[in-house]
């Protein structure tokens, strides 16, 4: 019976993923005819891609037949709609970006590799303790500065964004400590380096990431420990934290008026905002239509804000269900959490997922307003290398655990 | 609990926040997704018009106010001054306001049309057309009120209390929507504010209008106040550090005080003797109203002021309006003075002019409309307004004694020049005290309803800077009711 329903989820991954590229090329085809002649380009570039997705797909079966289909085909729409829409402003940032994704695979597959080997792989935890926070003091004083924060750094002429990766150590260093322990007096270490990472974040002014990591520890925290009075005390000391930085720095005073109200500083610090809206509102139901929307006018359109032009060209139903597609990585990912096969595998998957569901919601909810806007990009889909490689890391790291999982059960099974 | 159960839990919050998240946008955009679009930052806008022949926009008699012409140049009607009346209702084709013609730039610009219509028109050779917005101004009426106004500032605003329609809607000063380009070149000059619509966006001054309120706010919060009787000396003094009232200029010697003190005098330091409340509203005497808003408080006031409209956040489809504010205060001095519509009372002449329609409609506030139907080039209707409640402001027996008070204040009060022969007219007459380079000087307000089953018209009259209410706004309000009831005669 169980080998049958197996047979039959091959064969509803295959059929999904071809749909999915259809879809791809067809926006791709779109692009091609958009300027009233055949263009090749954009078809040319949508057949790598296709054939990129393919080639991953085939590997996977091939190396790690007990990967999530689930999650993967999630993932595959999210990176295929990403670089079309990417594509479709700018050919240029497209092919860096697929580029990066090329990276990013490589990495994938490296991590699903390595959580067979994660007890040998834990004894990593101070090096990547000790990285970590060298990396981030040295952002303040090598950091470049973009958009306000001061967290970038230029390597061989590339710039990264090492938070990107420091907080995938942190969901790490968590996992480590909070698998034996419980005891808040034994959790100094990984707290302490948790507090200390987010406070550079806040001195760096990457408000953003530094509530993803802050908020994601807590998640990790209370689902490890159940304890719900330091969950909140924590939860209460990060509220404090806002208010404080409220009252005491002008730029976070700044994003709460503007996100009160964008309208009225419409020619300074509400621009982006009222943008944002504007494209989202102009788009309607069903959207402008691919190459239709006007959407460059807003800063950051390919970064943070790509969900606002998605939604302009895509329309507001493509938003709720891109919402959606999120969703069902939150879905897979958690369901991998549970399946995990020891308790630190649990807690980092828990954490992986915790990352890419914040940082989601984060950015959506800022576009949107119903949240203050901090820059954090979009999973998958926001243009940036180290974002995408990092995405790619969370993403390797949860399929791993999922194979893992399922084949040690497997052999459980074989064996009684 | 364990770490799964944990787990499961943490699922469904992350499910709960995402559910939010996309409830949210969908809200969000289904309540502001027009207000957003028709912006004037929009640049989707401007791009458009140069790819579609934008429609035209018509009074309700079918009077062309805006068109575009075969050069795909915008046009206006040529009558300069019914042009200029409806100026800032019709708007200007550079986004400089929010007339119609940036507010139903969806409809003028065909953005709502739907797919099966995109594709035939993409198919066509021509440009594609944009749809015609048939707006509920009368434009002849709003040409004669402007002319009521003649030459003086102000604002006129007319609607139909029952469905909520503007009929009239004139402001001034006004700019001409031909020359949009030449004032924005610096080639001509224009008058400061002339690109605001007074009647949904001027902020004034209320004056004794806003009696309307303090009388409202009196009967909810201090009981029998209907029955009861003040005194009126024409005078109240107030101790000029504390602000407390001291007493009226009976009670209290002026020669006695040793202390400095301030005065709140009656209009014309008139003297109305022994009033009841209903006489203080149509006599509009200033120290019952003082006296009232000191027994009612300010944070009543204030809630009642908003109740009313006064402070709400006017979220309307078709206009963009803004209601007005009233400020607390904790000193009675200033109490006081609110309460007789000074100190630092703010209204528009649309919030006034709902109020007194729901006063005339048993308490219920129309949503304002102004676009009554869309239709395409080739005359099939795409979207034709519907009639609906906006907020209840008052209760129904409220509603009739307001009603009560107006009817008397125009038969036999400060509204006496607003009276027409053969119909019920209510009113309330407002003088508003304003100081301009040192000198005071006063707008005059007048808020006023027909109360007939054929005309449900409310009307709100504001002539800056005119002088009393009662002799300046009033038969401007009365020539106004007449030119309504003689043109559908």
């Amino acid at each position: 019976m169980k080998t049958l329903n197996e047979i039959k989820m091959g064969f509803s991954a295959n059929r999904l993923l071809i749909i999915i590229i259809l879809f791809i090329m067809l926006g791709f085809c779109l692009l091609s005819f958009s300027q009233g002649r055949m263009d090749a380009e954009p078809f040319v570039f949508g057949s790598i891609v296709s054939a990129l997705f393919i080639v991953v797909y085939l590997l996977m079966l091939a190396m790690f037949k007990e990967f999530d289909r689930p999650l993967f085909l999630t993932t595959i729409f999210l990176l295929g709609l990403g670089l079309l829409i990417q594509f479709r402003m700018s050919p240029k940032n497209a092919k860096s970006q697929l580029f990066m994704l090329g990276i990013g695979v490589v990495l994938m597959f490296l991590c699903m590799g390595t959580v067979k080997f994660n007890s040998s792989m834990r004894k990593l935890t101070i090096p990547i303790i000790i990285g970590s926070l060298a990396i981030m003091a040295a952002l303040l004083v090598i950091g470049k500065e973009s958009g306000g924060a001061k967290n970038w750094i230029i390597i061989g002429g590339r710039s990264f964004q090492p938070s990107e990766f420091v907080k995938i150590a942190t969901a790490f260093v968590l996992a480590h400590y909070l698998d034996t322990r419980t005891k808040l007096l034994k959790l100094i270490v990984p707290l302490s380096f948790a507090i200390i990472i987010v406070f550079l974040l806040v001195v760096e002014k990457d408000l953003g990431a530094a509530m993803l990591i802050a908020l994601t520890c807590l998640i990790m925290y209370f689902a490890a420990t159940g304890n719900l009075g330091v969950t909140l005390a924590g939860l209460g000391m990060g509220a404090l934290g806002a208010i404080l930085s409220y009252r005491f720095f002008d730029h976070v005073k700044l994003r709460v008026e503007v996100w009160q109200n964008p309208w009225i500083t419409y020619d300074s610090s509400g621009y982006q905002i009222v943008q944002g809206l504007m494209a989202i509102a102009s788009g309607g139901l069903f959207g402008s239509g691919l190459g239709l929307g006007s959407a460059k006018v807003i800063p950051a359109y390919h970064t943070d804000y790509i969900f606002a032009v998605i939604c302009e060209e895509f329309g507001i139903i493509a938003g709720v269900l891109l919402i959606a597609f999120y969703v069902v990585f939150i879905i897979r990912g958690l369901i991998i959490a549970l399946n995990a096969r020891n308790r630190f595998l649990m807690l980092f998957a828990l954490g992986c997922t915790t990352l890419i569901t914040l940082q989601s919601f984060i950015i959506i909810g800022g576009v949107i307003k119903l949240i203050p806007l901090t820059g954090i990009t979009l999973p998958f889909i926001s243009f940036g290398g180290s974002s995408m490689i990092a995405s790619m890391i969370s993403f390797g790291f949860l399929q791993g655990i999922a194979a893992d999982s399922k084949k040690y059960r497997a052999e459980a099974e074989g064996s009684t | 609990m364990n770490t799964r159960n944990l787990i499961k839990t943490l699922l469904a919050l992350f499910l709960c926040m995402f559910i939010i998240l996309s409830s949210y946008l969908v809200y969000i955009v289904g309540k502001n997704g027009s207000r957003w679009f028709s912006s004037p930052y929009n640049i989707r806008i401007r791009t458009q018009k140069s790819n579609v022949v934008a429609g035209s926009i018509l009074d309700r008699n079918g009077i062309v106010l805006a068109y575009s012409d075969a050069d795909n140049m915008r046009q206006y009607n040529s009558d300069r001054s019914l042009r200029l009346s409806v100026a800032h209702i019709v708007g200007d084709n550079f986004g400089q306001t929010l007339g119609a013609e940036a507010l139903y730039a969806k409809h003028l610009l065909g953005f709502d049309k739907d797919v099966f219509e995109m594709i035939k028109n993409a198919d066509s050779s021509k440009s594609p057309m944009g749809n015609d917005c048939v707006l509920t101004i009368d434009a002849e009426l709003c040409k004669y009120a402007y002319n009521q106004l003649d030459g003086r500032d102000g604002a006129i605003i007319v609607m139909n209390y029952k469905t909520g329609e503007i009929l009239v809607s004139t402001s001034s000063p006004n700019f001409d929507p031909k020359k949009v380009e030449k004032y924005i070149a610096k080639e001509l000059e224009l008058q400061d504010g002339a690109m605001i619509n007074r009647t949904t966006s001027g902020q004034y001054v209320p004056g004794s209008v806003f009696k309307i309120v303090t009388t409202v706010a009196a009967l909810r919060y201090i009981r029998g106040v209907e029955n009861m009787e003040f005194e009126c000396t024409g005078e109240l003094l107030f101790d000029k550090k504390s602000g407390k009232l001291l007493g009226n200029s009976k009670e209290i010697d002026k020669d006695d005080l040793t202390e400095e003190y301030l005065t709140l005098i009656d209009f014309q330091g008139e003297e109305h003797g022994t009033v009841t409340l209903k006489e203080a509203f149509v006599k509009s005497c200033n120290s019952t109203f003082a006296k009232l808003a000191l027994v009612i408080g300010s944070k009543n006031l204030y809630k009642t002021a908003k109740d009313l409209g006064i402070g709400r956040e006017f979220l309307f489809s078709d206009i963009i309006a803004y209601s007005g504010s009233y400020t607390e205060s904790n000193r009675d001095y200033n109490l006081a003075w609110s309460g007789v519509g000074q100190y630092k009372d703010i209204v528009t002449p649309i919030s006034m002019c709902l109020l007194t329609g729901a006063i005339a409609n048993g308490g219920v506030v129309m949503e304002p409309r102004l676009l009554k139907f869309v239709k395409t080039h080739e005359g099939g209707i795409t979207y034709s307004a519907t009639q609906k409640p906006s907020f209840t402001a008052l209760s129904k027996s409220e509603a009739s004694l307001l009603q009560e008070y107006m009817l008397e204040a125009v038969k036999d009060g400060t509204g006496r020049r607003a009276a027409i022969d053969g119909y019920n007219v209510g009113g309330k007459t407002g003088t508003a005290e304003v100081t301009l380079n040192g000198k005071n000087k006063s707008h005059a307000w007048f808020c006023s309803f027909l109360d007939s089953e054929e005309y449900p018209f409310s009307i709100t009259v504001v002539v800056e800077l005119g002088g009393s209410g009662g002799s300046v706004a009033a038969p401007i309000a009365r020539n106004i009711f007449k030119k309504i009831i003689s043109s559908q005669e």
